[in-house]
């Protein structure tokens, strides 16, 4: 700064001199590079705020924590609800329209989702919700864009080709174009993959989604799939553990909560 | 390549291009959000959104001169925006007037401010600024820290010339009074 302090009370330009140095202090937590590589990120369309600020910021990350916690005690006792809903619903469905939504599925994660928005005010939630009675909830950047008067759930099926049986279900549930990232079980032996996924609901009623899964930075795919709501559409392919890990989806509007 | 050249690049689908006006305007745009909010998370996020949108919305762009002043207007619009939403969470009084490291008073250790770290002297600087009114403060961000000539502040901040000038000398009044008591 080194401004020469005398006198200072008779001159404009040591105040201008105070300000600019003031000015040249500012800088981001990490790096003007680190910063400047977010922006290309932001503008390439990779929503990465919130997950990569959540290691270094631990200010934010524990605030959001605290709301987060607190908005799982809802979702805890909606999942439960729902997930017995789910599994019953889902023994009836294994003949016919194996996964597809039930009106009291919609019902309740529509109630669901109602109760975790009213919690986070003016913010933008998304949950994930298992039917293994997993949840997950998140909250998008600060200045996230989405429709907030379209909110959209998607039905993944998780399957293993390798391990014949039933695929893991999860039900995301987001405004359209707010991307909620998650982290998966994909097997017993614990393996997970890690999942942005970001529906949008076009003005013709039709479901795009924006999906990106990837397994411990060693593989990733990613797809951008249309999706009905009457049968699953193929989403990705993944290697995972030496089997192949596929997801599909189906997605459905909820009315405006 | 002059700016304008740039900005038509960009508009023309250059990335490269729009790249370096990213280069010329990302610490600005950072700085200011920083002035503004006193939050970096918050600043962080202000600066991706701003070239986000300003990324998007180029093809709008008629006069690629007045880059600068359209960029600015798009980041000075995101943080009103922003801290209306705080604001409303009642979080701005609690949060917004903290800066990260800690409020900065006059001289907690009794050292003369020329005495004190460049960032504990900018520390002060930053609590004054956020004290002041909203235009005066973003004024004062626009021409002593950004180097932005009266009139081109004027026109982002949407006031008259005559209007900016008088805020400035206030600013410096304000700062000067502040100021003495760290000296």
């Amino acid at each position: 700064m080194g401004c020469d302090m005398s006198g200072y009370d008779k001159k404009d330009d040591v105040i201008d001199v105070i300000v600019k140095d003031a000015s040249e202090e500012i800088e981001p937590v990490d790096s003007w590079q680190a910063l400047r590589v977010r922006i290309d990120q932001r503008i390439a369309g990779r929503d990465v705020s919130f997950a990569v600020r959540q290691g270094r910021e631990s200010a934010i990350f524990w605030r959001r924590t605290a709301l987060a916690m607190a908005a799982c005690f809802v979702v805890a006792a909606a999942a439960l609800v729902y997930t017995i809903g789910f599994v019953q619903g889902g023994r009836e469905a294994t003949v016919r329209n194996e996964g597809l939504f039930s009106d009291a599925q919609l019902g309740r994660l529509q109630e669901t989702f109602s109760n975790v928005r009213e919690l986070f005010g003016q913010q933008l939630p998304w949950i994930v919700v298992g039917a293994g009675a997993e949840a997950e909830i998140g909250i998008a950047p600060a200045i996230a864009t989405a429709d907030r008067g379209k909110v959209i759930i998607v039905r993944l099926a998780v399957s293993s080709e390798k391990v014949q049986g039933r695929p893991r279900y999860f039900d995301v549930v987001t405004f359209s174009d707010l991307a909620a990232t998650c982290r998966l079980p994909v097997a017993e032996d614990g393996s997970a993959v890690n999942v942005f996924l970001k529906p949008i609901l076009g003005n013709d009623g039709t479901i795009t989604v924006e999906t990106k899964v990837a397994v411990n930075g060693s593989s990733e795919a990613r797809s951008t799939t249309t999706v009905v709501d009457d049968a699953f559409t193929s989403l990705v392919r993944l290697p995972v553990n030496g089997d192949w890990i596929k997801i599909e989806g189906i997605g459905q509007s909820l009315a405006s909560i | 390549m002059d700016e304008s050249a740039l900005v038509r690049a960009s508009q023309a689908g250059d990335k490269a291009a729009f790249g370096r006006l990213i280069d010329g305007y990302y610490k600005s745009i950072y700085r200011l959000a920083y002035s503004h909010t006193g939050r970096g998370e918050e600043a962080d996020d202000v600066c991706q959104e701003t070239f986000f949108r300003a990324f998007s919305n180029i093809g709008k762009l008629r006069d690629g001169g007045s880059f600068r002043r359209w960029l600015f207007v798009i980041a000075l619009n995101l943080l009103r925006k922003r801290i209306r939403q705080l604001k409303r969470h009642k979080q701005m009084v609690a949060e917004i007037s903290g800066c990260e490291g800690g409020k900065a008073t006059a001289d907690e250790s009794g050292r003369p401010f020329q005495r004190l770290s460049g960032k504990e002297r900018a520390a002060i600087v930053h609590q004054q600024l956020r004290e002041m009114p909203e235009q005066m403060r973003l004024l004062t961000i626009l021409i002593l820290m950004e180097g932005l000539k009266q009139k081109e502040a004027a026109a982002i901040v949407n006031c008259s010339e005559a209007t900016a000038s008088r805020q400035l000398e206030m600013a410096r009044n304000l700062l000067r009074i502040r100021l003495q008591k760290c000296i």
